[in-house]
């Protein structure tokens, strides 16, 4: 049985899950090579007005006769009325999203999922460690640290991206540097004006002097990271119950029906995708899971 | 610099910081400080090179020169890892260059007299062999990462 004493649940905060809204796309924002962040708003005032998603949820963005897909918000809770999604396209539907243009609208429902549990972390040193698209669900927490930085110790952000070029946000590192967030950026391969880390994230570990019993570790990234990442953390005695991933195993349904995201007993798109490692640890890493 | 400075800066690096009392003295005893100042070479691929070097502060790049494409930065190492550890085995030259991307301040060993001290004390060569292996076992799964080239563009695209 999942221990859901660990895990956050989900909160249902505006009235229809279930249904499908149509949103319009307001900006759309290249990132990096096939990535880009889309600012929407639901067509519906009464949606807008209504809906808010708490940092590491995700929508189901819908597009007819192509299909579904789950997309975490990247952008700040507090501003809910404008909605940001960073998108890679992957395949069907997301290659299908890179066709639309702003003004396009899209159907979207959620938001689901549970979150980080930013309030169990207040008092904390918060490390969050990503790599690649994985910063997507985890800016929204840098959003709430910095409207509520009195709350929470040291915040670090260890990043890693393939090269340089393919990093996230990269505009908006300076003004989270001087609110107090300190930055690790590393590249796999490095060109020559670059002038940071080269190596994977969790090897910036090894720069960090952390307080295993103040320290909460938040994780999102490609699978095969995540256990890396958990691997460095446990090795700094951080426990397992402060380490929190994000699972964004590939769904469907979004609300534990079709079991597309089984992930042991859980299912990512009702239980999950931000679990305590505590709470998936027999699972983890386990091939069939 | 004094032995009792070397000390306390050898408590505060994560590499010592957990060695017996009695091992840390026999360490800072053999360590010296040593200033870089930005793009200074320590030293060079396939070197003999005899010192070891724990990175207090500042940034140093390890890279190899691949035929076709010149000079390739394969890690970088920051304040607390270990720098030039193939020295510490007798026959070890050097793997990869390292230049210094910051200024650098770091803690030297002798390789030769570090290994010495180690043959002389049994407890020392133990408590040094498992950390640098649990260096090279993080380094050899970091490799292994870096190769998968995790965050490619998937093949459709
Ligand atoms: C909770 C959750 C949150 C997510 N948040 C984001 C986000 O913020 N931004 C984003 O770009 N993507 C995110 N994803 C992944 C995204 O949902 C998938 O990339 C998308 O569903 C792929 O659909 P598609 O039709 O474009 O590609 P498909 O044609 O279905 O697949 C194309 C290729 O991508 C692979 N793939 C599909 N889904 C995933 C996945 N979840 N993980 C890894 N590989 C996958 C397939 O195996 C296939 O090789 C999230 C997934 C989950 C479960």
């Amino acid at each position: 049985m999942l221990n859901t004493m660990t895990t956050p649940t989900a909160p249902v905060p505006h009235p229809g899950p279930m249904l499908t809204f149509p949103a319009r796309i307001l900006e759309i924002k290249e990132e990096a090579y096939a990535i880009a962040t889309y600012q929407i708003a639901f067509e519906s005032e009464a949606v807008r007005k209504t809906y808010r998603f708490r940092p590491g949820q995700f929508n189901m963005l819908y597009l007819p006769g192509i299909g579904e897909v789950p997309i975490s918000m990247s952008s700040d809770p507090a501003e809910s009325e404008v909605i940001g999604h960073t998108i890679r396209y992957a395949g069907n539907v997301t290659r299908a999203i890179s066709r639309l243009q702003t003004g396009d609208v899209i159907g979207v429902r959620g938001p689901y999922g549970s979150y980080w549990p930013m309030e169990r972390l207040i008092g904390d040193d918060l490390c969050i460690v990503t790599g690649g698209i994985g910063l997507a669900p985890l800016r929204p927490v840098i959003y709430h640290v910095l409207r509520h930085r009195e709350q929470y110790g040291r915040v670090y952000l260890l990043y890693g991206a393939r090269t340089p070029k393919d990093m996230l946000y990269t505009d908006e590192y300076e003004a989270w540097k001087q609110q107090g967030i300190q930055i690790l950026l590393t590249v796999d391969r490095a060109d020559p004006s670059w002038r940071g880390n080269v190596g994977v994230v969790p090897m910036l570990f090894y720069q960090l002097r952390l307080d295993p019993k103040k320290t909460a570790v938040l994780t999102c990234g490609p699978e095969i990271m995540i256990h890396f990442v958990i691997y460095e953390a446990l090795a700094r005695r951080i426990s397992k119950e402060r380490i929190y991933v994000s699972m964004e195993r590939n769904m469907k349904c979004g609300v534990g029906l079709c079991g597309h995201c089984q992930f042991g007993p859980a299912f990512v798109c009702k239980e999950g995708p931000v679990f305590a490692y505590a709470a998936i640890e027999p699972f983890f890493g386990v091939e069939e899971f | 610099m004094s032995s009792e400075t070397t000390l306390q800066a050898l408590q505060e690096l994560d590499f010592t910081r957990d060695l017996p009392p009695e091992q840390m003295e026999k360490l800072a005893a053999l360590a010296f400080e040593v200033h870089f100042p930005e793009n200074f070479t320590i030293f060079r691929e396939l070197e003999a090179g005899e010192l070891i070097y724990l990175i207090k502060s500042g940034q140093v790049a390890l890279f190899v020169r691949v035929p076709g494409k010149g000079r390739t930065t394969i890690l970088t190492l920051g304040p607390g890892e270990l720098l030039g550890w193939s020295s510490l085995f007798p026959s070890g030259r050097k793997t990869a260059s390292a230049r210094t991307t910051t200024p650098v301040e770091a803690i030297a060993f002798n390789a030769a007299q570090l290994r010495e001290a180690m043959e002389e004390d049994n407890a020392l060569c133990c408590s040094l062999l498992w950390r640098v292996t649990q260096i090279i076992a993080s380094r050899l799964k970091a490799t292994r990462l870096q190769l998968l080239d995790i965050y490619a563009p998937s093949q459709e695209h």
